[in-house]
């Protein structure tokens, strides 16, 4: 098993003192270089190439390497990319994360059609395989759908039963994806969210679906939010794991807010939905022990999303890593 | 005896958004964290930030349109959660006009504004601050005829605006592609009967022009303004037509609170007096590490250095 670090962990999509520097390439070159003081030899990177959401319009524009063209106007390239981070102590990108509720957030912003959906998550699918070929990088980590939420006002109209026929055709998606991206000598993974299509007992439905090479994320945070054991979830699957994810939670969702939009910012009851890993009631070691007696080999991507204090949550996993994921 | 001038706050200072209408509990968010970050996460308290300061106006980005509808289903229902917290107006909004340079794109930006013109009127704003085509990067220069493109579509904006009662105005920016070397040209092309200049004192004088000379000479065009600071007056091409030029790589600040750089203020406001400007004078001060300080600094400047001048 070997750790490595989400940049999610930084949250883009925040406000307060001292927010702003994380829009500039230093702050994200001295990252580089905090992530690997922490101890970490790989960073899995997020994908947004968008413009026309709003923020993703303001992201492109700064350091953060989140998409091809973000890395070619702020790094030269992905290759020079590469050799800046193994110099800063990075030996890999283990991989990088297209969220396709990103997709429907700019077909909302530009007024597009739904039936631009599909079309674009292959084009983005294809275009991170590309990136991932050029950074040396092997895994494309796909979030399973959108957030239900969005998925029933545009796709559903408000009403029900459009499900079936979105997943048939999200299972299409991923196994066409999943076919190109072994042709390139890549990977790709599914990850789940507690808003998105692979909420609860439909995981394994749609996996059911899927041809052998997709492999699973699970992200521990998610599933738990979603009902379900982490530690039995990631067991069912312990033929299929990559990228397996660790973020933790004390929250519990008895507003029903995965149906919702915007489901990780809740607006009744409890609203801080994630919380630095070891803090809140996850299993992380329990995990960790689960995955070394199944033989597990691959990345442990550690994430502490939403952390309100990146530094300090750096260290904070540093510590767990060393002083209870890894003991016995 | 009524005030001339009344003072509105851009809000993208607080952060690239701010994610809650309101948080329910604070120790959720204080404990184990130890934090201030509990202090700036949410609308409710940003906006009796303002308020505290004596700023009963704001400005809203374009991104605050899908964030509005998804929060509070209307532009009217954030007006009212504002007001509730002694907001007097949602003054105006930020737009773009990208791709205004290319003919081909004029469906794309103008349908983008026609539903921020409509998101303006609905939260009672004034005005539009526009930026008037894409960046310079991989853009730049413009062409006489792409120049005319940008300046057709935003006559069409300003026009279609109007008919709302929002004033339509161009906002430059010192990496935009309408530049040091076209910015003139561009507002001579553009009709002054729907198109106005929001006078952003830092871009303009980063580009390398006087802000007060250029509220002299344009002042019946300049209805709006966006005052804040710099200290990098005249800033090389290279420094502006870069990628992501805003953002600077070592990130060094662009902007400063009021009285924080070089901007001959004082005699703006001599010049406001002149012409006896009124209405929303709009702050916005991008840029600083702590949007809660630099609130206060400004407002201390104008309420100590330049309303003795004009008010």
């Amino acid at each position: 098993m070997k750790f490595g670090c989400s940049l999610e962990m930084i949250n883009m999509r925040t406000s307060g003192p001292n927010f702003i520097i994380r829009q500039s390439k230093g702050y994200w070159m001295e990252m580089f270089k905090l992530v690997a003081a922490a101890g970490f030899k790989g960073i899995e990177l997020p994908y947004n190439p968008y413009s026309s959401d709003p923020i993703a319009f303001e992201v492109g524009r700064c350091g953060m390497p989140i998409s091809r063209a973000a890395v070619h106007a702020k790094y030269e390239s992905p290759q020079a990319f590469m050799a800046m981070l193994r110099d800063f102590g990075i030996e890999e990108v283990t991989g990088v994360h297209v969220n396709p509720n990103d997709i429907l957030l700019e077909l909302l912003a530009r007024d597009g059609q739904m039936s631009e959906y599909f079309p674009m998550l292959q084009a983005l699918a294809d275009e991170a395989l590309d990136f991932l070929s050029a950074l040396g990088a092997k895994t494309l980590v796909l979030s399973i759908s959108p957030e239900i939420g969005l998925l029933a006002e545009n796709f559903g109209g408000g009403k029900d039963g459009w499900q079936p026929d979105f997943v048939a055709r999200t299972i299409e998606a991923v196994n066409q994806i999943a076919a190109r991206a072994e042709t390139k000598g890549l990977s790709l993974a599914l990850k789940n969210e507690f808003w998105g299509m692979g909420h609860g007992e439909h995981l394994q439905e749609i996996f059911a679906g899927l041809v052998p090479q997709v492999l699973y994320s699970p992200d521990v945070a998610h599933l738990s939010i979603g009902g379900q054991d982490p530690v039995k979830t990631v067991e069912i699957f312990a033929s299929r794991l990559a990228q397996v994810r660790l973020n933790d939670t004390s929250f519990a969702d008895t507003e029903q807010n995965f149906r919702k939009i915007n489901a990780e910012i809740p607006v009744t009851g409890s609203q801080r939905v994630f919380c630095d890993l070891g803090e809140g009631h996850v299993d992380a070691k329990g995990l960790c022990q689960s995955l070394q007696k199944a033989g597990y080999d691959g990345w442990i991507i550690c994430e502490s999303r939403n952390t309100l204090n990146v530094h300090r949550a750096l260290l904070k996993l540093r510590w767990l890593i060393d002083h209870e994921l890894t003991q016995a | 005896m009524s005030e001339n001038l009344k003072y509105s706050y851009m809000t993208n200072m607080w952060g690239l958004v701010v994610q809650y209408p309101q948080l329910n509990g604070w120790n959720e968010w204080y404990e184990k964290d130890y934090g201030n970050s509990v202090y700036y996460l949410d609308w409710d308290k940003i906006l009796k930030y303002h308020v505290g300061c004596g700023i009963t106006g704001i400005e809203l980005m374009f991104h605050m349109q899908p964030y509005i509808q998804r929060f509070f289903g209307t532009p009217q229902a954030f007006a009212d959660f504002a007001r509730d917290r002694g907001i007097e107006r949602i003054t105006g909004t930020f737009s773009l006009a990208i791709g205004s340079e290319d003919r081909n794109r004029h469906p794309e930006v103008l349908a983008f504004n026609q539903k921020m013109i409509d998101f303006t009127a609905a939260l009672g704003g004034e005005n539009m601050n526009i930026m008037p085509a894409s960046g310079y990067y991989g853009v730049g220069p413009l062409s006489p005829e792409q120049l005319k493109n940008a300046a057709d579509c935003f006559n069409e904006i300003g026009r279609r605006a109007a008919g709302k009662g929002v004033d339509a105005c161009i906002h430059s920016e010192f990496w935009c592609a309408v530049n040091k070397y076209d910015l003139e040209r561009f507002l001579d092309m553009t009709d002054p009967r729907y198109v106005y200049f929001c006078l952003d004192t830092a871009q303009v004088s980063i580009m390398g022009f006087d802000p007060v000379k250029m509220y002299d000479h344009y002042h019946d065009r300049i209805k709006y303004f966006h005052l804040k600071d710099t200290d990098k007056q005249d800033a090389p091409d290279d420094a502006r037509f870069c990628a992501g030029a805003e953002f600077a790589d070592d990130g060094s600040r662009w902007f400063w609170e009021l009285g924080g750089g070089k901007i001959d203020f004082p005699g703006l406001w001599k010049l406001l007096k002149k012409y006896n400007h009124k209405g929303w004078m709009s702050i916005e001060t991008d840029g600083t590490p702590d949007p809660l300080a630099t609130m206060v600094l400004s407002k201390w400047y104008i309420d100590h250095v330049l309303s003795p001048i004009y008010k």
